[in-house]
C-alpha cells in the first residue's frame, strides 16, 4: 500500500500564489475557496531582515481530529494516507472546521467543507498535483513514502524535516524542510 | 387552530422575521452568516446550545419536582415537559437551518462515528425528544401509567448525559484550549438548570398573566430559590474559570480569557453576562418579594445565559491558532452576527413561546389555560 | 454538473445573468462527470503578460476547465504563474465588452453593429486622410510590431506606430541597440554568479527564469539582489543589498571603477571588442567605489567585493540586463542601461555561456504577397527619431505617454488603441483622459478598461485569447536559451460574445475604406507560411505544442572577415554613443543625480514594482486574482518601520499620499488614501506601491478603486534620450489619516 505525503521547502517559495490558483482551477473552486495558502513572516530589523513564506494546506494527518469529530464519517482517512470528504455524507455541521488545528478547511457554497484533496488521481497516473507542477521554484515534492525510490523518499533523507504544530499530536503527512537544513 | 390573541403579535413577528432569515440562509448559505473559515461557529450554534440546554434544564427541574414530591412544585411538572419540548424544537429548528446539509443526517444512522461528540448529541437529544413526547403523551392520556416511572427514570439519566455531552462537544476539541477540559460539561449542566428554571419561571408567570391572574406565589418562590442557588454556584464557577484562565499555562487559554474579560467580548461579558445575567438577578432574588420579581430576574437570566453561550462559543474560536510559529495575521478573529442570524434567533424565541402557548390551549397542562379556553385538551392530546 | 441550491435559487432571482465564476463543483459528481465527459487539450500561449508562456488548455463540455504549462517551453518549463489561471478564468468575466460599442456621452455607450462601426470609422478615417494627412492617423498598441496593423498604416501612408514600450523599458532597449546592436540575455542555466539590480524575476515573473535561477542556486551559484525593497527574488537570494532608490547608476559606475582600477576586467575582450573604453574611463576615473557608496548607501567594501566576485566568476557571471525596474524610472535611466552594458562588457561575458547570450529565434517564413503601391510617409507624430524633438528615441517603439499633447498640437486626429490601456498604465490619468478630444478614437480591448470607457469613440472588442488563433511567435528573448522555439495559439473555446479577431477587424475597416485585397489571406494561411521553413504545420503545432528547432545558438562573438561584426557602426560594443551627445550631454554614462529627492520626515520617493499575481492594469478586475489580494492585504503601500514610527503610522493604518503634478506649466495637486504595510523590508527613503491597482473604470466592478497606482502621482514626462516616463522622479508627502 502506498503512503502518500508531501515535502515543502518553504525557503524556496516566493509567494506567487500559482499553487493556489492551479488548484482552484483543477477543482473548479470559486475565488474565495482555496486549498493552499501562504503564511508570511518578517524577521529582523532593516537592513538585516529576512522574509519567510510558508505554504500551508491540509496535512492529511495520520491522526486527523477532523475525522475523529465527524459524526457521519463524511471525513475519513484512506488506507493510502489521504484524508478525504464524502460530500454525500456530510451534514455541514462544521465540527471538522472547528477541530482542524491548521485552519485549512473552508465551507463551499453548498454548505460542505472543502480542503486539499492530495490529488489522488494524479499520483495514481504517475503525475504530480497541479500545486506541485505549476510551481516555478519547485517548492513541493509529492510522492509515496513507502516507495524508497520515490523522489519524495530520497528528498526526505537529504535534509532534516519537521512538521507544523507537531505537538498537537496530529501526525501530519506534510513535511517541511528545516531552515538552514 | 388555536385562537389568535393580541400578545401573540410579538412572537408572531419574531417568527416571521425568523422565516425571512431562514429563506435568506437557504438562498445564500454560509454567505448569509457572519461566520468565516476562522470562526465557523456563530450565534446559531450558541442559540442551539442555549435552547437545548435550557430544555434539558427545564426537564431536569420537572423531574426534580416529580421525585422530590414537593406539593409547591407539583404544578410545574406538566408545563416543564411541554416547555422543554417547545424549546427543544426551537433549538432543533435553529441547528437544522445552521447545518449545511440537514438531509444528510440519515448518515448519522447509516454511517455512525461513535467517536464524534456531535454524533452522541444527535443520538442523546433524539432520545430526549422521543422521551419528552412519550412523557407528554402519558401526561395527557394516562398520568398514572406504571411504565411512566421507568420512562421518567431513563429520562433523567438521558438528560444529564445529553447536556454533559453537549458540553463535551466543545470540551473534546484539544486544539481549542478555552473549551478543552472537564470544566465545561459540568458548567453547562449547572447553567442548564439555571436557564431551565428561568424559562419555567417566565413561562409560569406569563401563562398566569395571560389568564388575567397572579402566578402561584409558592411556585414562583420555589423557582426563584432554584435560580438563586444556581446563580450563586454559577458566579463562583465563573470566577474560578476567569482566575484559572488568566493564570493558566496555555497562552491561547489566557488570550481567550482576556478577550472575554478585557478584550473584544468584555462589554458583553460584564454588562450582559455578569451584570444583567448574574448580579442583578442575584440581588433581585436575594430579597424577598412577589412573583413579578422572580419573573424579572428570570428574563434577565435568560438574556444573560444567551450571551453566556455566545461568548463561550466565540472565546473558543477568536484566538488564532498557531500554525506557523511566529505568524499571526490578526490579534483576534472577529465575528459579528448578521441580521439573518439575529432574525433566526429571535424567530426561535418566538417559536418556542408560541409552541408553549399553543400546547397550553390544546392540552391540559394544569395551568388553567385549557379550562379557560374550552375543552379541547383531552381529545387533542390523543393525536400527539 | 450539479447546480448548488444557492446557485439554483439565485438563478431564479436573476434569470439569465452571466456567472462570473464557475459554480463550485460537487466532487463525486465531478469525478463521475470527468470519467464521462471527453476532455480536449489545445495548445496556446498565455496572455497574462508579455512573457508568452506556452500552455495547454483543457476544455470540457465546451467550457474552460484548466491549464497546464508546456514543459518544452523555455519561458515556463511546464510551470505557470497565478496570473495565467486568473486571466484564463476571466474569459467568463462579466465585465468583458461583449459587442461593438459607440460612445453616446461621458462613459456612455450604445451597441452598434460591426458593419455600421466599420462604415462610420472608415468614413471618418477617409475624411481625416483627405483633409489633413495620413500622418495624423496613429496606431498605439501593446506589443511589438503587429504586422497586420502595420500593413494598414503602410497602405495609407501613416508613419506613427507607437508601442507601449515607452511605459515599460525603452531606455534599456535603446542603450543596448545603440551600444551593442542586440539585446543580449542572461544565461542563468550556466552562470556561477548572478547580480540583479532592479530586476525581480520572482515578482515581475518569468517562470522559466526562476526555474533556471533556482537550478543554478542548487548547483551552488551565488545570487545577489540590489533593490530598495526585499523583493521576492531577494527572498531566495544569497544576499540582499538595499540601495537608495535612484542611485543605481552610482553603484554600477562604482563596480566599473573597481573592475578597471583593480585590473579585474577582461582586457583582451575590451581590446578586441570595445570601442570608447578610454572615453568612459577618462570621464569616470575619479568615481571610485567610495564615492559611489556615499551616494547609493551600499558600503564601498561591498561594492568592491561584488566587483571582485563578479570578476572571479567571469565570464560565467553577469549583471542582469534588466527589464522595467530602473528602465522607465529615472532621468538617468538611459545612462543606467549604458552602465549595465559596460559592467557586463568589462566582465567579457558577451556571447559566453554563463554570461550573456543572444536570444535564439526561429527563422519564420513569410507569405508571398503581391507588392502594393504605397504612399510616402510623413514625419512621426510622436517625435521619436525626429530632429529637434526626440531624435534618439527608437522609432520601432515610439512615445506613448504624451498623446494628448500630440492631439492638442493637431498632430494626431485619428487614434487606434489596440490591447493597450494608457489611461491606467501611462502617467497622469487626468491628463491622459484628454485623448478623447481626438477626432476619432477607436479602442480594441477585451474588457471595459479605463482607456475605452473614458476616451474611445468606438470600442471594437477582440476575441479573447482562448477564443482565437494567433500567428506563431518565438519564445526567445529576455533570458537565454540555446535553441530557437516557436509557440502558437489555437482557439480552445468558441467565442462567447459578438467579438472578432484583429485581422477581421482590420479587414472590415479596410474594406469599408474601399481598399481592396489588403489582406488577401486567412490567418491559417499566414501561420502555415510562417511555419513552413521550420518543417512544421498547423496540425503538427496543434498536436505537439511548443516547437523546438535543433540548431543551437553558439557562444561566439559575431566576427566577419576577422573583425568584430556587431550591427553597431564600429562592429564593437560602443561604450560611448555619439547620438547621445546632445545638449552638452556626454556619450558615456557619468553620475547624474535624480531630478528630485525627498527631504524631511514626511517626504518619500514613490517607487513601485510588480506583484507576483498581478499584471499591469489588466488583472485587477480578475475575481480570482483580487481574492489573492484580499487574502494577503496585497494593495497596501509599503513603508519602512522607522519612518512610520516617526509619523505615528501603524501597520494597516490609512494614510493620505499627496503629490504635485506639473505639466506644461500647469500644476495640480493629487491626493489619495491608501492603507499602509509597515515593514523592515524597505529602504527608509521611499514608499513602495504594488503596481497593479487603482483601477477607475466603473464598469470593472471587482477592481474598481482598490488601492492606488503610481501613475496617479507622476506627470506625463518624456525622458529625452529614450522616451521613458521617469515615473520614479516623484516625491510624495505622506500623512496619517484620511
Ligand atoms: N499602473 C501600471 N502601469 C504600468 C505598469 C504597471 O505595472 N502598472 N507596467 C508598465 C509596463 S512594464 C508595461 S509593459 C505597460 C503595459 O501596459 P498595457 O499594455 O496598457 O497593460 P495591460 O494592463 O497589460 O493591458 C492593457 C489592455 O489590453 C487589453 N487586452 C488584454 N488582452 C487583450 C487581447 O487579447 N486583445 C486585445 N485587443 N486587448 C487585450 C485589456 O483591455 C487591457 O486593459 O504598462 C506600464 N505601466
Ligand atoms: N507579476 C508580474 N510579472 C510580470 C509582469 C507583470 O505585470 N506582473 N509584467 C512583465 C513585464 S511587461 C515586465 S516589463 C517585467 C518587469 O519586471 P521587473 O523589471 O523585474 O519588474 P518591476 O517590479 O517593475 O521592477 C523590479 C524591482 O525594481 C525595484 N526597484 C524600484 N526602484 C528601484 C531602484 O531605484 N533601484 C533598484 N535597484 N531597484 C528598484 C522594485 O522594488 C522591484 O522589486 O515583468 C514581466 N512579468
Ligand atoms: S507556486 Fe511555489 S513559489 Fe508560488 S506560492 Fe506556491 S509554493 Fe510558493
Ligand atoms: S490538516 Fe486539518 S483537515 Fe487536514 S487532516 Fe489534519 S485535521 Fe484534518
Ligand atoms: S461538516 Fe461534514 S465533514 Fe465536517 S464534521 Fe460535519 S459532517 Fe463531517
Ligand atoms: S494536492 Fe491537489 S488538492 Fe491539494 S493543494 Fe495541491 S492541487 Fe490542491
Ligand atoms: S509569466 Fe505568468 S502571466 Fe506571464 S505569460 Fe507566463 S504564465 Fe502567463
Ligand atoms: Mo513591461
Amino acid at each position: 500500500m502506498a503512503h502518500y505525503a508531501m515535502l515543502i521547502d518553504a525557503a524556496r517559495c516566493t509567494g506567487c500564489a500559482a499553487c493556489r490558483l492551479a488548484c482552484q482551477m483543477q477543482w473548479q473552486l470559486p475565488p474565495d475557496v482555496f486549498f493552499n495558502r501562504l503564511e508570511f513572516r518578517e524577521a529582523g530589523k532593516y537592513p538585516d531582515v529576512k522574509q519567510e513564506i510558508v505554504p500551508v494546506q491540509c496535512m492529511h494527518c495520520d491522526n486527523p481530529p477532523c475525522a475523529t469529530v465527524c459524526p457521519t464519517k463524511a471525513t475519513y482517512k484512506r488506507a493510502d494516507g489521504l484524508v478525504l470528504i464524502d460530500h454525500d455524507k456530510c451534514i455541514g455541521c462544521k465540527y471538522c472546521v472547528v477541530a482542524c488545528p491548521y485552519d485549512v478547511r473552508q465551507m463551499n457554497d453548498r454548505g460542505i467543507p472543502e480542503k486539499c484533496r492530495f490529488c489522488a488521481g494524479f499520483i495514481e497516473k504517475g503525475e504530480q498535483p497541479p500545486c506541485v507542477s505549476t510551481c516555478m521554484n519547485n517548492v513541493r515534492v509529492f510522492g509515496d513514502l513507502d516507495d524508497p525510490n520515490s523522489e519524495l523518499s530520497k528528498k526526505m533523507k537529504e535534509k532534516p524535516v519537521y512538521q507544523l504544530a507537531a505537538e498537537k499530536g496530529t501526525k501530519p503527512r506534510v513535511f517541511y524542510v528545516k531552515r538552514g537544513g | 387552530m388555536p385562537k389568535f390573541e393580541r400578545w401573540m403579535a410579538l412572537p408572531g413577528v419574531l417568527v416571521l422575521a425568523g422565516l425571512a432569515g431562514a429563506v435568506n440562509k437557504l438562498i445564500y448559505g454560509e454567505h448569509a452568516l457572519g461566520t468565516t473559515a476562522a470562526v465557523p461557529w456563530g450565534s446559531l450554534i450558541a442559540g442551539y446550545v442555549f435552547f437545548a440546554a435550557a430544555a434539558t434544564g427545564a426537564g431536569l427541574i420537572g423531574a426534580f419536582a416529580h421525585y422530590s414530591g414537593r406539593p409547591a412544585l407539583a404544578s410545574i411538572e406538566k408545563p416543564s415537559l411541554f416547555l422543554a419540548l417547545s424549546m427543544l424544537l426551537a433549538g432543533f429548528g435553529l441547528i437544522g437551518i445552521e447545518l449545511g446539509n440537514p438531509l444528510n443526517m440519515i448518515y448519522i444512522v447509516f454511517s455512525p462515528n461513535l467517536q464524534s461528540g456531535i454524533w452522541w448529541m444527535g443520538f442523546l437529544y433524539s432520545i430526549y425528544m422521543g422521551l419528552l413526547m412519550v412523557e407528554c403523551y402519558f401526561s395527557q392520556v394516562d398520568p398514572a401509567n406504571k411504565n411512566l416511572k421507568f420512562v421518567s427514570a431513563v429520562a433523567v439519566v438521558n438528560k444529564i448525559a445529553a447536556v454533559c455531552n453537549l458540553g463535551a462537544i466543545f470540551a473534546l476539541i484539544a486544539t481549542r484550549p478555552f473549551w478543552h477540559g472537564f470544566y465545561f460539561p459540568l458548567y453547562i449542566l449547572l447553567t442548564a438548570v439555571l436557564s431551565g428554571a428561568a424559562a419555567l419561571a417566565a413561562a409560569m408567570w406569563l401563562s398566569a398573566r395571560r389568564q388575567g391572574r397572579e402566578a402561584d406565589g409558592e411556585v414562583m418562590a420555589a423557582l426563584g430559590r432554584i435560580m438563586l442557588a444556581a446563580l450563586v454556584v454559577t458566579a463562583l464557577a465563573n470566577a474560578g474559570k476567569v482566575f484559572l484562565g488568566l493564570t493558566g499555562g496555555d497562552p491561547a487559554l489566557r488570550e481567550a480569557t482576556a478577550a472575554m474579560v478585557s478584550g473584544p467580548l468584555a462589554l458583553r461579558f460584564w454588562a450582559l453576562e455578569v451584570g444583567l445575567g448574574l448580579l442583578v438577578p442575584l440581588a433581585l432574588l436575594a430579597k424577598a418579594g412577589g412573583g413579578q420579581r422572580v419573573f424579572r430576574a428570570a428574563v434577565m437570566v435568560l438574556i444573560g445565559v444567551f450571551f453566556m453561550r455566545l461568548d463561550f462559543v466565540m472565546a473558543g474560536q477568536m484566538v488564532p491558532q498557531v500554525v506557523v510559529e511566529g505568524v499571526q495575521h490578526v490579534l483576534m478573529h472577529g465575528y459579528t452576527p448578521t441580521w439573518t442570524e439575529w432574525a433566526l434567533t429571535g424567530g426561535a424565541v418566538g417559536a418556542a413561546t408560541l409552541l408553549f402557548a399553543f400546547s397550553e390551549t390544546r392540552f391540559d397542562l394544569g395551568t388553567g389555560a385549557t379550562a379557560a379556553r374550552g375543552k379541547a385538551g383531552g381529545t387533542a392530546a390523543a393525536r400527539v | 454538473m450539479l447546480i448548488s441550491r444557492r446557485t439554483f435559487l439565485k438563478a431564479g432571482a436573476l434569470a439569465g445573468a452571466a456567472c462570473a465564476v464557475p459554480a463550485a463543483f460537487d466532487f463525486p459528481a465531478f469525478v463521475r462527470g470527468a470519467a464521462e465527459q471527453p476532455v480536449t487539450k489545445i495548445p496556446s500561449t498565455c496572455n497574462g503578460c508579455s512573457t508568452n508562456c506556452a500552455l495547454w488548455v483543457y476544455v470540457k463540455n465546451g467550457r474552460l476547465w484548466k491549464l497546464e504549462g508546456d514543459p518544452k517551453s523555455m519561458k515556463n518549463e511546464g510551470t505557470l504563474c497565478a496570473r495565467a489561471y486568473g486571466v484564463a478564468a476571466d474569459v467568463y468575466n462579466p465585465d468583458r465588452v461583449t459587442q461593438p460599442m459607440k460612445r453616446t456621452g461621458e462613459g456612455q455607450f450604445s451597441p452598434i453593429s460591426w458593419e455600421e462601426a466599420f462604415r462610420e470609422i472608415a468614413g471618418k478615417l477617409t475624411k481625416i486622410i483627405d483633409k489633413d494627412t495620413a500622418s495624423t492617423v496613429v496606431w498605439m498598441a501593446h506589443g511589438g510590431k503587429e504586422t497586420y496593423a502595420q500593413m494598414l498604416l503602410d497602405e495609407i501612408g501613416a508613419a506613427t506606430y507607437i508601442t507601449h514600450y515607452s511605459t515599460c523599458f525603452t531606455s534599456k532597449t535603446n542603450a543596448w541597440d545603440k551600444m551593442v546592436g542586440n539585446q543580449l540575455t542572461a544565461d542563468m542555466n550556466r552562470a556561477k554568479y548572478m547580480l540583479f539590480a532592479g530586476r525581480n524575476y520572482a515578482g515581475g515573473i518569468m517562470p522559466g527564469a526562476m526555474r533556471k535561477i533556482m537550478r543554478a542556486k542548487d548547483r551552488g551559484a551565488r545570487i545577489v539582489v540590489v533593490d530598495p525593497r526585499l523583493c521576492e527574488l531577494a527572498k531566495v537570494a544569497d544576499e540582499w543589498l538595499p540601495i537608495r532608490p535612484g542611485t543605481d547608476l552610482a553603484f554600477f559606475l562604482g563596480i566599473a571603477h573597481t573592475l578597471i582600477s583593480e585590473k579585474l576586467y577582461d582586457e583582451k575582450f575590451v581590446r578586441e571588442y570595445v570601442f570608447g573604453f578610454e572615453e568612459f574611463w577618462n570621464a569616470n576615473r575619479h568615481f571610485t567605489a567610495e564615492k559611489a557608496a556615499e551616494i547609493c548607501d551600499i558600503p564601498a567594501a561591498r561594492i568592491r567585493g561584488i566587483a571582485r566576485e563578479l570578476a572571479k566568476n567571469a565570464p560565467a557571471a553577469f549583471l542582469d540586463p534588466g527589464y522595467h525596474g530602473l528602465h522607465n524610472h529615472y532621468a538617468s535611466s538611459t545612462q543606467i542601461a549604458q552602465a549595465n552594458v559596460i559592467v557586463n562588457a568589462l566582465l567579457g561575458n558577451f556571447y559566453k555561456h554563463g554570461g550573456l547570450m543572444p536570444a535564439a529565434a526561429p527563422r519564420f517564413g513569410k507569405l508571398a504577397l503581391p507588392k502594393r503601391l504605397q504612399p510616402e510617409k510623413g514625419e512621426r507624430a510622436d517625435g521619436a527619431g525626429v530632429n529637434n524633438e526626440y531624435p534618439t528615441v527608437e522609432t520601432s517603439r515610439g512615445i506613448a505617454q504624451h498623446m494628448p499633447d500630440m492631439i492638442a498640437a493637431g498632430k494626431v486626429k485619428a487614434l487606434f488603441i489596440y490591447h493597450f490601456n494608457p489611461l491606467r498604465t501611462a502617467p497622469d490619468p487626468e491628463y491622459q483622459k484628454k485623448i478623447v478630444t481626438a477626432e476619432l478614437v477607436v479602442s480594441i480591448p477585451v474588457d471595459w478598461n479605463e482607456t475605452s470607457v473614458h476616451t474611445a469613440h468606438y470600442i471594437l472588442p477582440e476575441h479573447y485569447y482562448l477564443e482565437r488563433m494567433d500567428a506563431p511567435k518565438s519564445t526567445g528573448g529576455n533570458i537565454a536559451y540555446d535553441y530557437p522555439q516557436a509557440v502558437m495559439r489555437f482557439p480552445a473555446l468558441k467565442p462567447l460574445h459578438n467579438t472578432k479577431h484583429l485581422l477581421d477587424i482590420l479587414k472590415g475597416i479596410a474594406q469599408a475604406m474601399k481598399i481592396d485585397d489588403l489582406y488577401p489571406f486567412t490567418l491559417e494561411e499566414d501561420a502555415a507560411a510562417m511555419l513552413k521553413p521550420l518543417g512544421a504545420t498547423l496540425d503538427s503545432m496543434k498536436e505537439n505544442g511548443c516547437l523546438e528547432v535543433a540548431e543551437a545558438v553558439k557562444p561566439e562573438f559575431p566576427v566577419k572577415d576577422g573583425r568584430p561584426a556587431l550591427t553597431t557602426t564600429t562592429g564593437k560594443v560602443e561604450f560611448t554613443v555619439g547620438a547621445f551627445k546632445l545638449h552638452g550631454r556626454m556619450g558615456v554614462p557619468v553620475w547624474t543625480p535624480p531630478l528630485v529627492s525627498p527631504k524631511g520626515e514626511s517626504e518619500f520617493r514613490l517607487i513601485h514594482g510588480k506583484q507576483p499575481w498581478h499584471s499591469h492594469s489588466v488583472t485587477s478586475n480578475s475575481p480570482y486574482l483580487m481574492a489573492v489580494t484580499k487574502s494577503y492585504n496585497g494593495s497596501r503601500m509599503w513603508m519602512n518601520r522607522s519612518r512610520a514610527d516617526k509619523l505615528g503610522i501603524r501597520d494597516g493604518d490609512t494614510v493620505t499620499v499627496e503629490a504635485k503634478i506639473e505639466h506644461r506649466g500647469e500644476a495640480r495637486a493629487v491626493s489619495k488614501k491608501v492603507a499602509v504595510k509597515v515593514t523592515e523590508m524597505l529602504h527608509p527613503e521611499c514608499v513602495w506601491v504594488p503596481s497593479g491597482y487603482g483601477n477607475f473604470s466603473p464598469r470593472q466592478k471587482v477592481g474598481y478603486q482598490q488601492g492606488v497606482n503610481y501613475n496617479d502621482f507622476a506627470p506625463a514626462r518624456v525622458e529625452p534620450l529614450s522616451g521613458g516616463c521617469m515615473v520614479q522622479e516623484v516625491i510624495v508627502t505622506v500623512r496619517k489619516g484620511g
